[in-house]
């Protein structure tokens, strides 16, 4: 099981992470989208565990992978933009490159070859983070703690 | 950062007999490396600051790029790939230009023999000429621009030596409110300066957004908007900025019409002032020199396939299409790539 997740906190909304997978699968998965204060924050598929689009897909062309993502299989897929209207984030698009609809599938081609996803791999401020569910809950939880101490600290003195 | 992204961290089993040069190690310039060091390309880099990384090491602070992310994927390609990475040498065609840094030059390379020497070359040099405005007294101790404040603090954390101090003083005016503009002023606050961000745009008009100019006011800033700096006063030294108050019309974020109210003037006093309004391209020429073009605003000029006026010369990055974010830079470079191995497979 694998997870690959965004720390705001880290994210300088550089956009590398969208060009990037943009000149590897023709179109942007991940996109960097602007709140009114020019916040920028990274937006691509969140791998549900208990994905909607997973679940509303008619031609089960939507599946979890071995390794916990919610990859498309294009040859399935008929666009008919259920998966779109069920997903939370509004993630499912109509690819023009494929004709179906497309999505963030943490670079299943290059796991097959054994690399990595290719935003991860980029990420200038590593504020992407991909790995084993565990290393990443680990880190997530070493963070909280660093955080919830410092706050403690703060209050004392 | 891995630039090899394209492929595992293993050496390439087919090697391409083709050299290839890299001028500027900039994210275009090493997202291009990665990937043709990927493709079996023999790759050099030239860089004429002693580390590769260009703005991302010498100039975006840490706590938005980590050094070590950056130096530790150059140190891939350079093991793994065998990529050569000639740092302190700076390619030159005709006049050079002075830059920021410059001081750490050891070797100058001139343009004309990289191109005989290479099958494709790729010039990503970026912006490295900061603006000025049409301001009185810039000649004065204690003005400086931000991209010089920002490489003297990452020289001093890399331990660079023979960087002249830059003493900014207690209270500092930081001139922009672009993204540049923030970094320098958050790290001279962080300092422990008194700093006054002076800006045309209100916070709801910056480049860099409210958000983060409203970060900096909560930080301690002062923001004084709708003014640009008139004169530079004091004896030498800056003592103080003469500012006046300005109508301004905005088309998105650029300005397109710019006056000043008669009788606004008023002096701020200050101990130095930082100037952050921007960014020129810095091409390795000054005019066009080896058949290659130059746009209007001095960067070099591509079609849509990366290829500047002369044949086996690329150009990528900031120089090509302006100032940008590390983003739009690295895709630059990367398509500047695509294109290059294309060229050289005889398939463009």
């Amino acid at each position: 099981m694998k997870w690959k997740l965004l720390d705001i906190e880290k994210c300088i909304g550089c956009e590398t992470c969208e060009h990037v997978c943009e000149f590897i699968h023709g179109v942007p998965y991940s996109m960097t989208v602007y709140t009114d204060e020019l916040f920028a924050l990274r937006i691509a598929c969140f791998h549900c565990k208990n994905a909607p689009c997973v679940n509303v897909c008619p031609t089960k062309a939507l599946k979890i992978d071995k390794e916990g993502f919610v990859v498309l299989r294009y040859f399935k897929c008929v666009a008919c933009g259920l998966c779109a209207t069920a997903c939370p984030f509004g993630i499912p698009r109509l690819s023009p490159v494929t004709r179906t609809m497309g999505k963030c599938h943490a670079c299943v081609e290059r796991r097959a070859e054994g690399l990595n996803p290719a935003c991860w791999e980029m990420c200038p401020s590593g504020a992407i983070m991909y790995g084993d569910m565990g290393e990443i809950l680990l880190k997530i939880l070493l963070k909280e703690k660093n955080a919830v101490t410092q706050r403690i600290i703060e209050k004392v003195t | 950062m891995r630039f090899s992204f394209m492929c595992k961290r293993e050496k390439p089993e087919e090697r391409i007999g083709k050299k290839v040069a890299i001028i500027g190690s900039g994210p275009a310039g090493l997202a291009a490396t990665g990937y043709l060091a990927c493709k079996g390309y023999y790759v050099t880099v030239y860089e004429r600051l002693p580390y590769p990384g260009g703005l991302m090491v010498f100039g975006i602070p840490g706590f938005r790029i980590p050094k070590h992310r950056v130096l530790l994927g150059t140190k891939e390609l350079e093991e793994v790939f065998g990529v050569e990475f000639k740092t302190s040498s700076k390619v030159i065609a005709g006049d050079a230009v002075q830059l920021i840094g410059d001081k750490y030059v050891k070797r100058k390379v001139p343009l004309e023999n990289i191109i005989e020497e290479h099958d494709a070359i790729l010039i990503a040099t970026g912006t490295w000429i900061p603006r000025l405005p049409p301001a009185e007294g810039l000649d004065k101790k204690g003005v400086y621009t931000a991209l010089e404040y920002l490489f003297y603090k990452r020289a001093s954390e890399l331990e660079l030596k023979g960087i002249p101090r830059i003493e900014l003083g207690k209270r500092v005016g930081v001139v922009g409110a672009g993204l540049v503009a923030v970094d320098a002023a958050l790290e001279a606050i962080m300092d422990g300066h008194k700093v006054y961000l002076l800006s045309i745009e209100k916070p709801e008009e910056a480049p860099a957004g409210s958000y983060e100019i409203i970060k900096l006011i909560r930080k301690g800033a002062r923001h004084i908007q709708r003014v640009i700096v008139k004169r530079v006063l004091g004896d030498g030294k800056v003592k103080a900025a003469e500012l006046v108050n300005v109508h301004v019309k905005f088309e998105g974020f650029r300005i397109v019409e710019l006056k000043p109210i008669e009788g606004t003037e008023r002096v701020v006093e200050l101990d130095s002032l930082i100037f952050a309004i921007g960014q020129k391209p810095t091409p390795p020429m000054k005019k066009e020199v080896l058949g290659i073009k130059l746009t209007r605003w001095g960067g070099i000029e591509v079609d849509d396939y990366n290829r500047t006026t002369r044949d086996k010369v690329f150009a990528a990055g900031d120089v090509a299409i302006g100032p940008s974010k590390v983003g739009r830079a690295v895709k630059s470079g990367l398509r500047a790539a695509y294109w290059i191995d294309r060229y050289l497979t005889n398939t463009l």
